[in-house]
């Protein structure tokens, strides 16, 4: 598990506060352990790579249920809109992002922090899977010498 | 060149969570992106907006689609065009 240190900018990271990542393998053998670390904290949500890319994300259900509580809330208030005043209010959301060097973090998934965060846990995976090649070779050397010295 | 296709806040609520609008849709406009950028015009209530309308079928029902593009996030120095879908209503299918 890597947790991802809380950004500068509170308002476009709120999603990434408390932010950690995991491959599908960990998730896989540790989530009775998680899903209690859910419960203790419940703004704790772990993003879970394949293959190195985002793929899933695990919240802990009162998380769910204040963010379907937050998308009801938009859905019906924008419902509630003329076409015309939907329209000007996507309008102005667009001119809001004039400048920004920055996307929103919902249009690329993540943001650089992740990214790299992303990087590290498969560079770790790497190192471990280097780890245990070195450790086949050398028990392959160590078969390998003991057959020469019966063959000697 | 190529367009950088992107969806406002509350049509993404609608395709990744609510589901009012197909994936396909989704899928059907950023497959016809290309074409459609190339037909945004001056948009005559907004002089800072290219815009265009398509009617686009997906998922077996029709939909009518508002692009633009902001004037003022061309980078010239960038080979990205921005194209953003700014309202999408469904239609009864003829």
């Amino acid at each position: 598990m890597t947790p991802l240190k809380s950004t500068q900018n509170p308002s476009l990271n709120a999603l990434e506060e408390q932010l950690e990542f995991s491959n599908v393998t960990n998730v896989r053998e540790k989530l009775l352990p998680l899903m209690d670390r859910l419960q203790e904290n419940p703004p704790l949500r772990m993003i879970i790579l394949k293959h190195g890319a985002p793929q899933a994300v695990l919240m802990s259900y009162q998380t769910y249920d204040t963010l379907k509580k937050l998308v009801d809330t938009l859905v019906k208030n924008n419902d509630a809109l003329t076409q015309q005043q939907r329209v000007d209010a996507a309008y102005a959301r667009l001119r809001a992002e004039r400048g920004s060097s920055v996307r929103p973090a919902a249009e690329i998934g993540v943001n650089l922090d992740a990214q790299v965060e992303a990087a590290k846990v498969i560079l770790n995976e790497l190192q471990n899977m280097l780890a245990e090649s070195q450790t086949k070779i050398q028990k392959l050397d160590r078969v390998l010498v003991q057959e020469r010295t019966v063959a000697g | 060149m190529h367009v950088e296709l992107s969806f406002d806040l509350v049509l993404d609520l609608h395709f990744l969570v609510t589901g009012r609008f197909p994936i396909a849709l989704r899928d059907e406009i950023a497959k016809h992106k290309q074409e459609i950028y190339d037909g945004l015009t001056q948009d005559p209530d907004r002089p800072d907006m290219l815009s265009v309308a398509r009617e686009i079928d997906a998922a077996g029902r029709r939909f009518y689609v508002l692009f633009s593009s902001d004037k003022h996030q061309v980078d010239p120095d960038s080979d990205a065009r921005p194209l953003r879908v700014i309202d999408i209503i469904e239609m009864q299918k003829k």
